[in-house]
């Protein structure tokens, strides 16, 4: 007799990794179908950066075929195509990642983002529990009071939210960077190979605080948007009516609807967290903030496919985990969920 | 005077408030005195606004359900007295007074108590949060609950299970033991059985009438569409229709001689035990109820009376008390009073 | 007669409760049974006995542990996509409790529209709305445009009727579809329910407490007690002769306006409540409850045997095997 909740457990793992297969290969096919000429591209990185031979791209050509002919091999490319995606399957779950044609060097694409991604959960966790927290906390707070508190919360909150960042970030910028002189403005961290000396991580902290700020507060304007209308759903219900009947007083109301609002909070929390390992983009272009955005917006500005493959198919990773851990955690957070679960086949 | 009534309405108007503020006039002038002590029946067409009225009584008025006009009192003994009887006007208690009493003297076991329950709380933990705020001791009424629930025929189990482990039937009599608990004096059970077959009905009345016969609950109003139920059992009726309260007294006298036409039609509209459709097809009230949005002028009840007359289609027929306690709001007796 | 329109067979149903501690509740214990087409069925019995379940099985809402539903010769539990959405158009359901079957973020009139737009493309919605509200005595122009929390628990509940019934289904399964209107309504969507099946031939499954109303009109009746099916048959049979004690008890147990009815079964089981009896485990589960029991009832279980055309018991009584 397998138990309804193993067969629930069993169903979703299966669903997520034929989910998992299929963004894989996506990645996969990316470089594929993807228009333009990447390795060309790269070359004329090269030449623009002054590296590349002095004679001008018609001299490149026989580097640029060299390359290829790299390419091709490391990638297996001439083999039939499905051995092709199972090779670069067990490269990918191996950690190689293949080599970045974003950077002159060539480099590993899983050396960049164990240099990037650090900063961006330094700045995403964080910010992501700090407005989760928040945010839910002001959101049930305006729904329980009601009234004035409410409306006003709201419309703020939802300013907070619907103003693009990128005038969250003027207003900020301009108070702290140009009026105040406290905070920089934008720029990376010197320029500073990211590392772990002292003064690289100084910094860092140092062009950390207004991003963070920025994200923040954006987040708490969202969470707290949706905490608020899930207390007033609760708020609502037959039950709170009933136990208002019976006496209980309003702070006990408050406990119910809060408890009962924040179990969908709490599986958002769990899917925002895949999320974060893409970075943000725009907070961090705008910031110059040296974080998995940024990488992005690198690779994706040089087409280095690689870098977008392996990047896209980590993140897809990610999220997919997140969200398999947010739907197994719904099964044990709401009774009425695991009905579903605790039924049982003989 | 006082000691004869529990509860009592003044010119009441609870209206609804829809979103394109039209007003639902669900309670539209009522004038209520409900006797103390006993088993009594709130009967009428679905819709007429018997749930409206019954949460009105226990002054559970929350948007958008709103009071037009009109007062509430509820009328206890004065502690520490076993004579003296106090009013107390609802309205004016300030809100820490209220839920004092909610649970406690006054009860409700409401009409959706299907979906009254907290979906993530185990029905013990709920209990014990409403003994714990009533400052009770949370274990004696944990044990009196298990009591109650084993004589409601309920699961031995019921304190460990979520709500939607237990059928509809078992959900309800769950509510009216809760409701019950704390033996309040003023209880208003809003369709306690419809979800109930005619065995467990029985528990449950008799569960409810061992409690008022022991004085554990003083007065009982209960609202059901169980026709048969509140015949065999309670000892007053009040009618409702469109709104109004359009006959009450007590049960023999509405029975033998139900005065309202409306009345005289519901009686009617029991179908006799055993008959079979193919034999005799009974038939509903003829005619639909009255949009409370747009109630009819004068008479609610004049287009589907049989005796409607001219007055009764402009004029609001006034309460005729016939006998005390025993009123009629219908203008064929005026003239039998004057 | 023909094929049956609707076949159970030995239906069981088991749901499991807690997650560390585990108990079992057997809901439905080996239930067959059949149903023809144009039939109007009543499904009465003991609050707790399965009756709910047995609806949402049937109508593919909890899957049973083992056994099987057979709808016009096709298994409900495997049926392809597009088997699937015709099976969702023949069957409706109406739910037992009206306040959670709507979405209250949307008005009723959704809920219709929608059902119109799915199952009846092409066709005049305002007209077909109206229409059948009007046939379950609501005024349209009173209930539209209001949401699910703006309406009286019989208003909603006839709602849900309204709504289930518009694709026209060939099947409906009503769970406790009329326990929140007045009796005079009640006859009236009894009388509907009634005609439905007269003349359009629709099959109708009626869950319900009110004994009476399904004595008054269907043509067959289901007794469930506990999980299991103790008397089945042609409801007049019934009216006329019911044979197990527990049919006898729902049936004396009536509510009635003359007060002082003998009611000899119905003090049994009072008693036994309240001397806390619990159910037998072994043999007749209504025992502890039936007058009538013997020592046998009390250690064998008693099966279903068809006493007389259409008329099938399951109580030492009456059983000759
Ligand atoms: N929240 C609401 N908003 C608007 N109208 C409402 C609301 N609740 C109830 N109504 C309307 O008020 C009237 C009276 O409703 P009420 O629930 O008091 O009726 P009832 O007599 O209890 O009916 P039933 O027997 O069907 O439960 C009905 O016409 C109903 O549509
Ligand atoms: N999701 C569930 N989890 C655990 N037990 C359940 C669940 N649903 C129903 N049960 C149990 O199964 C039994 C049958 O329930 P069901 O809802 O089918 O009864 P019913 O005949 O519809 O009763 P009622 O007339 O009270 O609605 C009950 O003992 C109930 O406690
Ligand atoms: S007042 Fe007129 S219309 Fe109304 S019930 Fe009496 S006779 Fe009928
Ligand atoms: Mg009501
Ligand atoms: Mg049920």
């Amino acid at each position: 007799m397998v138990s309804s909740f193993q067969r629930y457990i069993i169903n979703k793992t299966a669903t997520y990794i034929v989910l998992w297969f299929l963004a894989a290969f996506l990645n996969f096919l990316l470089p594929r179908i993807m228009p333009g000429d990447p390795i060309g591209r790269y070359l004329e990185t090269l030449y623009n950066m002054g590296q590349g031979t002095t004679g001008g791209i018609v001299q490149v050509v026989p580097e640029a075929e060299k390359l290829r002919q790299q390419v091709i091999e490391q990638f297996g490319l001439d083999k039939p195509p499905y051995t092709q995606f199972f090779l670069w399957l067990i490269n990918f779950l191996r950690g190689d990642w293949g080599y970045s044609l974003a950077f002159p060097n060539l480099p590993p694409v899983i050396d960049l983002v164990k240099q990037y991604l650090p900063p961006t959960l330094m700045l995403l966790i964080p910010s992501l529990v700090i407005s989760w927290v928040v945010g839910n906390y002001l959101g049930a707070y305006m729904a329980l009071k009601g009234g004035k508190v409410d409306k006003i919360g709201l419309s703020s909150m939802q300013f907070i939210s619907l103003i693009p960042a990128y005038w969250l970030i003027i207003v900020l910028v301009f108070i702290f960077g140009v009026y105040y002189k406290i905070l920089p403005v934008s720029g990376k961290p010197g320029y500073m190979i990211p590392s772990l000396s002292f003064d690289y991580i100084k910094a860092l902290l140092y062009h950390w605080i207004l991003p963070m700020t920025t994200i923040t507060l954006i987040g708490i304007g969202g969470w707290s948007i949706g905490m608020r209308a899930y207390v007033i759903y609760q708020l609502n219900a037959n039950y709170m009516k009933y136990s208002k009947a019976l006496g209980l007083p309003q702070r006990v109301l408050g406990r119910y609807a809060f408890r009962n609002a924040i179990i969908p909070q709490f599986i958002a929390f769990a899917m925002s967290f895949g999320g974060l390992f893409a970075g943000n983009l725009l907070v961090e272009m705008v910031y110059g903030y040296p974080g998995m955005g940024s990488l992005l917006s690198m690779i994706l500005g040089r087409l280095d496919i690689f870098g977008m493959q392996a990047i896209f198919t980590f993140t897809a990773t990610m999220i997919l985990v997140a969200n398999y851990v947010a739907d197994i955690m719904y099964g044990f957070l709401d009774p009425r969920i695991r009905r579903g679960i605790t039924e049982v086949v003989e | 005077m006082a000691r004869d009534i529990v509860s009592k309405a003044q010119d009441l108007r609870l209206y609804y408030i829809l979103p394109n503020n039209i007003y639902v006039k669900a309670v539209d002038g009522v004038n209520i005195e409900i006797p103390r002590g006993g088993f009594l029946g709130l009967v009428g067409e679905s819709g007429s606004g018997k749930t409206t009225l019954a949460e009105g009584l226990l002054y559970l008025i929350d948007p958008p359900m709103i009071k037009i006009s009109g007062k509430i009192f509820y009328i206890r003994k004065r502690e520490g007295s076993s004579t003296e009887y106090e009013t107390i006007d609802l309205e004016t208690l300030p809100q820490h007074r209220l839920d004092q009493l909610r649970g406690v003297e006054l009860s409700l076991i409401p009409q959706y108590a299907m979906d009254a329950l907290n979906p993530t709380m185990k029905i013990g933990s709920f209990i014990k949060d409403v003994a714990r705020y009533h400052g009770r001791d949370v274990d004696e009424i944990l044990n009196r609950a298990l009591e109650r629930f084993k004589l409601l025929g309920l699961p031995s189990d019921i304190l460990n299970r979520y709500p939607h482990e237990l059928s509809g039937g078992m959900r309800q009599r769950t509510v009216v033991g809760i409701s019950t608990l704390l033996n309040p004096k003023f209880l208003v059970a809003d369709e306690p059985v419809s979800n109930l077959d005619v065995v467990q009905q029985h528990i449950v009345i008799d569960f409810l009438t061992e409690l008022v016969e022991k004085k554990i609950v003083e007065t009982l109003l209960m609202v059901t569409h169980d026709l048969h139920l509140i015949l065999e059992k309670s000892r007053y009726l009040l009618l409702m229709y469109g709104g109004h309260i359009v006959e009450t007294g007590s049960k023999e006298e509405v029975w033998s001689e139900p005065l309202h036409p409306y009345t005289k039609m519901f009686l009617e509209s029991i179908p006799p035990v055993g008959s079979r459709i193919e034999e005799k097809r009974i038939r509903g009230i003829p005619g639909n109820p009255p949009d409370l949005r747009y109630p009819p002028p004068g008479c609610r009840f004049h287009p589907r009376c049989p005796f409607a007359m001219d007055i009764c289609r402009r004029k609001e027929p006034p309460e005729i008390e016939v006998r005390p306690g025993r009123k009629v709001k219908c203008w064929l007796f005026v003239d039998r009073k004057v | 007669m023909g094929e049956p329109i609707l076949s159970i067979n030995n239906l069981t149903k088991t749901y499991a409760l807690g997650l560390a501690r585990r108990r079992y509740v057997k809901a439905l214990d080996n239930i067959s049974f059949k149903i023809n087409k144009g039939e109007f069925v009543s499904l009465v019995g003991e609050s707790g006995s399965g009756k709910t379940t047995l609806a949402r099985i049937i109508l593919r809402l909890t899957p049973p542990s083992s056994g099987e539903v057979i709808y016009k010769g096709k298994n409900v539990w495997s049926l392809s996509d597009e088997e699937l959405r015709w099976y969702r158009k023949e069957v409706q359901g109406v739910f037992q409790d009206p306040y959670t079957s709507f979405n209250p973020f949307y008005k009723v009139d959704r809920a219709l529209s929608v059902a119109v737009k799915k199952f009846l493309p092409g066709e005049d919605e305002h007209v077909v709305i109206r229409k059948v509200l009007e046939s379950v005595r609501l005024n349209p122009d009173e209930v539209l445009g209001r949401y699910p929390h703006q309406l009286s628990g019989g208003q909603l509940q006839r709602i849900a009727i309204a709504r289930a019934l518009i694709p026209r289904p060939e099947l409906l399964i009503a769970d406790e579809y009329i326990s929140m209107v007045d009796m005079s309504t009640r006859v009236d969507i009894v009388n509907l329910s009634r005609d439905l099946v007269d003349q359009y031939k629709m099959t109708i499954i009626m869950i319900t407490h009110e004994m009476n109303m399904a004595l008054y009109a269907t043509d067959k009746m289901i007794v469930l007690f506990k999980g299991r099916i103790v008397e089945y048959g042609d409801t007049k049979k019934i009216l006329k002769d019911p044979l197990h004690p527990y049919t006898q008890l729902m049936i004396e147990a009536l509510p009635r306006i003359d007060k002082n009815i003998e009611r000899k079964i119905l003090q049994k089981t009072l008693d036994a409540q309240k001397k806390g009896l619990t159910e037998s485990v072994r043999g007749c589960r209504f025992a502890y409850r039936c007058p009538f029991a013997t020592e046998r009832c009390f250690n064998e279980d008693p099966v279903l045997e068809e006493i007389d055309k259409d008329h099938y018991v399951a109580c030492w009584l009456h059983n000759r095997r």
